[in-house]
């Protein structure tokens, strides 16, 4: 697993506060545009660092000892996998904090961590301490994101606690990045709200979805899931507004012990009453963050479920509703779903235990979470031959 | 073998009893009266078809008018929020086109 | 550290939840209950009594089941009604789009002589019984001018064929004015194919038009329904088939077959013989009274009851097909479970309510009169023109689709406010036949107790539901048919 936050007591800075800059290993580069560049310095090149540059970092320290330069940091080894393309916010206390990978299939931004769920298995979990700053950093960010970048997400937290400036950075991603497709993360209750709907309407964002969960047509087990009385309502109502307005919605279903017995019925449920929404996206557990505090009412082997899993799919797949299914290997799912299964979206997978090794079809399964190698993961796992 | 079916006119509505004789107006006709206590249903089968036993016929008739009565129930309690319903589903408010 | 609720903090506290529209009807000893938009839901008496009552607990399956599926709602699902609303207007604004099949009669020639057709004429006067051009053109220019999207041509008789010069009129008229206007336009021939050349199947072929024709089983029931000098009908049907395949492609031509007295003594020769001609699936289709009734006087004699036993038999002998691996559809089945399952509209004309005569199909006549349906311009041709709904020469599409003569009988048969049918369970599924129930009864609604029709739906949509909710493969292979 990455780690995409790090610190160096390695380092020179003279500015106050922060710097976001775009990793670059052109030494020819323009000498206007270097200032939003951090030149990176990789093993085997010379040591004339080119002038101009808004920052230097290079993994070999010594680099550093006789340089003029101001602004330079020494990345701990932890952060090799930086290259040209990533965006970095650097602070004066020495915290490297890759914020963009241009490598990743998908990035991202973690706009708060403050939330009005508090879900059994929330693998980010709620803090109520004010941090607006990851909003700034967010929309400073856009700015310098390749224009190229065909889909990112934003998450939390609930954003929508941002309430207009949520809206603000949908409308800057649209100015400055109107080719790249945005996925927002939320319980989607703000926008029970119609004139908060409307808002994000009037935007105009070309490809813009918001992804909720629901986590089950009995509005008790979807409740004590987000651990909120009144969320079912609220949130149907949300989705029901965003789309009488045009606005893309995925709706999200986590697969536990919580929300397996009633999968089936739920689908049922989102074909008969939200026949409209563009996408459902299937889940498995991530066992992180409260996952692990709640393992024992949480935990069901995919393998166990896994008909249900494809009973659930043939119904959407039968009333002509796009989804797919995330976060299983291959071997506890059914054939049946193959063609809705998908790799993954996120560094924080692409783990495979040893008897994955033997596995013919190991490239076409998306593997493990770190979590679920190291704590939790299915009793059935085995290669194909 | 009764061709007459009495109710109790403190118990079963007029309307469901009605209700029930246009179901089995392919079978039948009735002709229905009312003393002080009761409805006096008597039954005219109809030429080309015949009941053969009167107390089938009288067993499926008072289970038709019960529900009858419970569909007279049902629509009482929902009338309302069914106006409702049809009221909002010819709005101009809430989905648009979901062709 | 972190503190969670625990499940019974959610519990439903509410003693009381709020009944939604809904329907019951009694089937094989359960009762089926079926809601505002037609979703259904199978359970015990008990269930239904405590369900009025008041009394349903609010922590069983029924009660979780029940409010899922909108028939109750309670204050933790307020967005019921609002979901209902949106459902029904769904299912409504399937007929926005109005008439997308236009029927046109180029020709009441025809070289056979069906007992139950009253429309054909044995002649060679091509003046008296073919559709001029000029009629034509403005029949292609009132079919254009709707607001339907999609519009499907069908070219019917008599024999089409016999007046191939005005179908390739029609089809070089409609494309050239469609140009302009845009629409999806298709082509369908409804032909027994005895008369069918190279000459036409090139055309066909080259302006990629559709050939519907009549299979009415093996050659003894096939040549006994359709005599033709010669008596070869089948042995015609069957070659053409053939041709249109080689020629169009194999699934350019499909089959119908026309559901006689004789037909009703064995559904499973007729299925054979679609089998045996490589046919996908078959339409059972139900029986018509116009040829019956009026021509013959036998209606009554194998009527609804007969049909239905013929239905069953024939349904069940196609599911052991499904069953034994081989994917062979029955497409009367699959409409109506269509209807059932989903919101979406099957675009059968035969049931909807409002109906479908004029709104989803409409018939021009080789003489420039106008007619709401097939059957319409049957009954026109035994002395009552009561479907006749306008004339080429003189009225243009609003004048046509807002007259008296189209709407009365659509709004006089509606079955939202029909006695028996706006109680009845299935009235989601069903649909309003005006002129079923005029031709028989003399007016447009009928008396449902007594009708042919409700019985034979009522029948089917029980015998339907309660066979796909109770048998897992059954469901399976009727889950096949709808996709």
């Amino acid at each position: 697993m990455l780690q995409l936050r790090g610190s160096t007591k390695d380092f020179h800075c003279d500015f106050i506060g922060h710097k976001m800059l775009i990793i670059s290993d052109d030494s020819s580069l323009p000498l206007p545009l270097r200032e939003k560049y951090a030149y990176i310095l990789k093993e085997n090149t010379g040591t004339n660092l080119p002038d101009g540059f808004g920052a230097y970092i290079s993994q070999n320290a010594s680099v550093f000892s006789t340089s003029k330069h101001k602004n330079w940091f020494h990345i701990p080894q932890y952060m090799d996998y930086m290259e040209a393309g990533d965006i970095i916010n650097f602070k004066d206390d020495g915290s490297i904090w890759a914020i963009f990978r241009s490598n990743a299939k998908y990035n991202t931004f973690l706009l708060t961590e403050r939330c009005n769920h508090y879900c059994l298995m929330c693998s980010q979990p709620p803090k109520s301490k004010e941090d607006s700053w990851l909003l700034e950093r967010a929309m400073e960010a856009i700015e310098l994101i390749p224009r190229d970048t065909v889909r990112m997400g934003f998450s939390g937290g609930e954003p929508t606690i941002y309430e207009e400036k949520l809206i603000d950075l949908v409308e800057k991603c649209r100015g400055y990045l109107p080719q790249t497709a945005i996925d927002i993360l939320s319980n989607g209750r703000a926008f029970s709200d119609p004139e908060y709907a409307r808002l994000l309407h009037k935007i105009d964002h070309p490809n813009c979805m918001i992804c909720i969960p629901l986590y089950s047509d009995v509005p008790e087990i979807h409740n004590y899931v987000v651990q909120s009385e009144d969320a079912f309502d609220e949130t149907i109502q949300g989705i029901l507004n965003l789309k009488a307005l045009n606005q893309k919605v995925e709706i999200r279903i986590v697969i536990h012990k919580q929300t397996i017995g009633r999968l089936v019925e739920t689908c049922e449920y989102i074909s008969r009453n939200l026949l409209f929404v563009d996408h459902v996206a299937l889940m498995g557990l991530e066992i992180t963050g409260f996952t692990r505090a709640n393992l024992p009412d949480l935990w069901i082997d995919p393998f166990d479920y896994k008909d249900t899993l494809s009973q659930a799919v043939a119904v959407l797949n039968r009333n002509k509703i796009n989804n797919s299914v995330y976060n299983h290997q291959l071997c506890t799912v059914n054939p049946d779903v193959v063609d809705n299964y998908v790799h993954s979206i996120s560094d924080w997978k692409n783990e495979y235990l040893d008897e994955c090794n033997k596995c013919s079809r190991k490239h076409e399964c998306g593997g493990f979470f770190s979590s679920q190698i190291l704590y939790k993961h299915s009793d059935h796992i085995k290669a194909f031959s | 073998m009764s061709s007459s079916l009495n109710f109790d006119s403190q118990c079963t509505s007029l309307e469901a009893i009605k209700k029930a004789a246009y179901v089995f107006s392919d079978r039948c006709a009735l002709d229905i009266s009312e003393n002080e206590s009761s409805y006096i249903c008597k039954i005219i089968p109809k030429k080309d078809s015949t009941i053969d036993n009167y107390e089938d016929f009288e067993i499926e008739f008072r289970n038709e008018v019960l529900d009858q009565e419970l569909r007279i129930e049902i629509a009482n309690k929902t009338d309302g929020v069914k106006n409702l319903i049809l009221a909002f589903a010819f709005s101009k408010s809430g989905l648009s086109d979901n062709g | 550290m972190a503190k969670f609720k625990k499940q019974n903090f959610f519990e439903n506290t509410n003693e009381s939840y709020e009944l939604l529209p809904f329907r019951f009807a009694r089937i094989n000893g359960r009762v089926l209950l079926t809601n505002l938009v037609g979703e259904y839901f199978f359970t015990k008496d008990e269930v239904l009594k405590s369900l009025v009552d008041g009394t349903l607990p609010n922590d069983s399956d029924d009660y979780l089941n029940l409010r899922s599926l909108h028939f109750i709602c309670d204050d933790q699902t307020q967005s019921a009604k609002q979901l209902l609303g949106i459902k029904t207007r769904t299912k409504l604004s399937n007929y926005s789009n109005l008439t997308s099949l236009h029927m046109f009669v180029i020709s009441l020639r025809c070289e056979h002589s069906c007992p139950y057709c009253q429309v054909s004429r044995q002649s060679d006067d091509k003046l008296a019984f073919d559709m001029s051009y000029e009629t034509a053109s403005k029949a292609v220019d009132f079919a254009l001018s709707g607001p339907s999207p999609r519009i499907k041509i069908e070219f019917q008789g008599g024999e089409p064929l016999l007046n191939f010069d005005t179908l390739k009129f029609i089809v070089h008229d409609a494309k050239e004015k469609n140009e302009a206007i845009g629409k999806d336009l298709s082509f369908v021939i409804a032909t027994n194919l005895a008369v069918i050349t190279d000459e036409i199947l090139d055309y066909c072929k080259l302006h990629d038009i559709e050939i519907s024709t009549s299979l009415d089983g093996p050659a003894s029931l096939h040549n006994h329904n359709r005599p033709r000098p010669g008596n070869n009908s089948y042995e015609l049907a069957t070659e053409g088939i053939k041709k249109v395949r080689e020629k169009l492609g194999f699934d350019k031509v499909n089959a119908l077959m026309t559901t006689t007295d004789k037909s009703l003594d064995d559904p499973r020769i007729i299925i054979d013989e679609y089998l045996k001609q490589g046919f996908s699936g078959i339409f059972l289709r139900p029986l018509s009274p116009y040829g019956f009734a009026i021509k013959t006087k036998k209606y009554n004699a194998y009527g609804s009851k007969k049909w239905f036993e013929f239905y069953k038999t024939g349904l069940e002998y196609i599911l052991e097909i499904n069953k034994s691996g081989v994917h062979f559809r029955e497409f009367y089945s699959a409409t109506i479970l269509k209807k059932i399952l989903t919101l979406k509209d099957p675009g059968y004309v035969d049931l909807r309510s409002p109906a479908g005569i004029g709104i989803g199909g409409i018939v021009y006549n080789y003489d420039g009169k106008i007619f709401a349906s097939d059957e319409g311009r049957m009954l026109a041709e035994m002395g009552d023109n009561t479907f006749e709904i306008g004339n080429l020469a003189t009225d243009n599409f609003k004048d046509v689709f807002l007259s008296d003569k189209l709407l009365d009988p659509l709004e006089q048969s509606m079955t939202t406010s029909a006695p028996r049918c706006s109680e009845c369970a299935f009235e989601q599924y069903c649909g309003a036949d005006p002129v079923f129930h005029y031709a028989t009864t003399g007016d447009f609604l009928g008396k449902k107790a007594e009708s042919d029709f409700c019985y034979r739906n009522y029948n089917t949509f029980s015998y339907l539901l309660d066979t796909y909710d109770s048998n897992l493969e059954t469901r399976s292979i009727f889950e096949s048919w709808i996709n």
